[in-house]
């Protein structure tokens, strides 16, 4: 259900997961690892060619539930929920990649676009492609990155987004209505 | 602006209750040019993403994740310094660990057993790197407690990964010295061992948290350690140890190939 995926997490589950229970870390992890996935995938922007190494994003994935298990004892419950720790311990540990791989080679959009054969008009009808968006949406600023890849990618609503970046709703919502404007200007251009 | 980013919202919240993007787009007549490419690429980008995560993925994962969790677990039976982090320093507050007693102790009491740690802590590199902390020393058992102290105190997996690296050479060393003083025992070597086995762990728990210097630097070292491990094998004065020694090179055989692949990722 739209705007309750954060906050299913049941208090006694992190409690034991605290303790050591790593049948409760299981449950988190099943219960995150699809939307952890999905947004890490979408932030890794294809290398050239439009290929993305598939298991980057499944590295990446298990070293933040690595990186959680071994922060859980720092986890409270003040005002943010897990899930929302969890994203951002996820953002740390792909900008800590991307630090690591120094600047990666991103392929130049039209160059995408030209193989991928859409048009920014195609893409605004729907026949946009993985390669396509990702390019484009690597030319945004950081935060409209951040923003599309929660909202749209993970699928949170705007409220969990708001509590994983650490603002208000309202900052959130310009931020996504800026990002997805910017978007389209970067694909209609091509 | 505010007004279309508000109506922007609107369309979204439509769309995830499971509205057609036309359905949506018809409520909103004067603002449907406006808002039409902004609500396609909303629902484009929501479809080029992988999701849910492949099965085979997951349960790869899955398994790491267990197994780190499992090792946790197994490391919780004993942990003299639990209370430490699990309060963290940052939120230390006398009285109010979470899972220790501190009822009968006064809050000076603490204070005091804190800095006594702390000041342990830092202020021991120098009189623990004498000869009396090497291995079989009487001031060994506490140079190991205050590495096992430090570990728990780094903020982070490339401090965690430096720590364990300096503290694996320290070993290394330590067995060069016993062995040139003809002082070797086997439980220096497999204190050295382990140690090494520490620095895997770390590098395998956080593969992108090591940078090139710090790779190369492993590679050194377990090099070096492997090339001890074949000179003590040639020592080893009864069957036992020379056994002991072999299963060693055997274990740290698979050492190289993980850091080499790991150094391979680095620009």
């Amino acid at each position: 259900m739209p705007g309750r995926f954060l906050d299913w997490t049941d208090p006694a589950l992190i409690r034991r997961a605290q303790q050591g229970d790593a049948e409760a870390f299981g449950q988190l992890y099943q219960a995150y690892a699809d939307r952890i996935y999905s947004y890490l995938a979408f932030r890794l922007a294809p290398r050239e060619g439009g290929c993305q190494n598939p298991t980057e994003a499944e590295d990446l994935a298990a070293e933040t539930f690595i990186r959680a298990l071994n922060a859980l004892d720092s986890f409270r419950w003040q005002g943010a929920p897990f899930g929302a720790w969890l994203f951002r311990i996820a953002h740390n540990v792909l900008v800590d990649y991307v630090r690591s791989q120094g600047r990666r080679e991103t392929v130049p959009l039209e160059e995408t676009i030209a193989v991928a054969g859409s048009t920014g008009r195609a893409a605004e009808d729907g026949l946009l492609t993985r390669a396509c968006l990702q390019v484009a949406t690597a030319q945004l600023t950081a935060l409209q990155q951040q923003v599309i890849a929660l909202r749209f990618a993970a699928g949170l609503s705007l409220a969990e987004t708001a509590r994983v970046m650490g603002k208000r709703e309202g900052a959130v919502k310009d931020l996504q209505h800026k990002a997805l404007a910017a978007l389209r200007r970067r694909l209609a251009r091509e | 602006m505010a007004e279309t980013r508000d109506l922007l919202q609107e369309c979204l919240d439509r769309l995830a209750a499971g509205e057609t993007p036309e359905a949506v787009l018809a409520r909103y007549p004067e603002e449907r040019e406006e808002l039409a490419p902004l609500i396609r690429l909303a629902v484009a980008a929501g479809r080029v993403v992988p999701q849910p995560m492949p099965e085979a993925a997951k349960a790869r994962v899955e398994q790491q994740i267990y197994g780190a969790a499992r090792a946790r677990q197994a490391r919780r039976r004993f942990r003299p310094f639990a209370w430490l982090r699990a309060g963290s320093l940052a939120s230390f507050r006398p009285g109010s660990f979470p899972r220790f007693q501190t009822s009968r102790w006064p809050a000076w009491a603490w204070r005091l057993v804190l800095i006594i740690l702390v000041v342990l802590v830092i202020g021991s590199n120098g009189w623990l790197a004498t000869a009396e902390s090497g291995p079989g020393r009487p001031l060994f058992p506490l140079r190991m407690a205050v590495n096992e102290a430090r570990v728990l105190l780094q903020p982070g997996p490339y401090e965690l990964i430096a720590l364990r690296l300096a503290m694996a050479e320290d070993r290394v060393a330590d067995v060069r010295i016993m062995k040139q003083r003809l002082q070797l025992n086997e439980a220096a070597i497999f204190l050295m061992v382990g140690e090494t086995e520490n620095l895997m762990m770390a590098l395998e728990n956080f593969p992108h948290a090591a940078d090139r210097s710090m790779l190369e630097r492993a590679l050194r070292l377990i090099q070096d350690e492997r090339l001890l491990l074949r000179e003590l094998v040639g020592l080893a004065p009864r069957e036992r140890p020379r056994r002991n020694a072999l299963l060693f090179l055997e274990l740290s055989a698979s050492w190289e190939p993980v850091v080499r692949q790991m150094l391979n990722t680095r620009p």
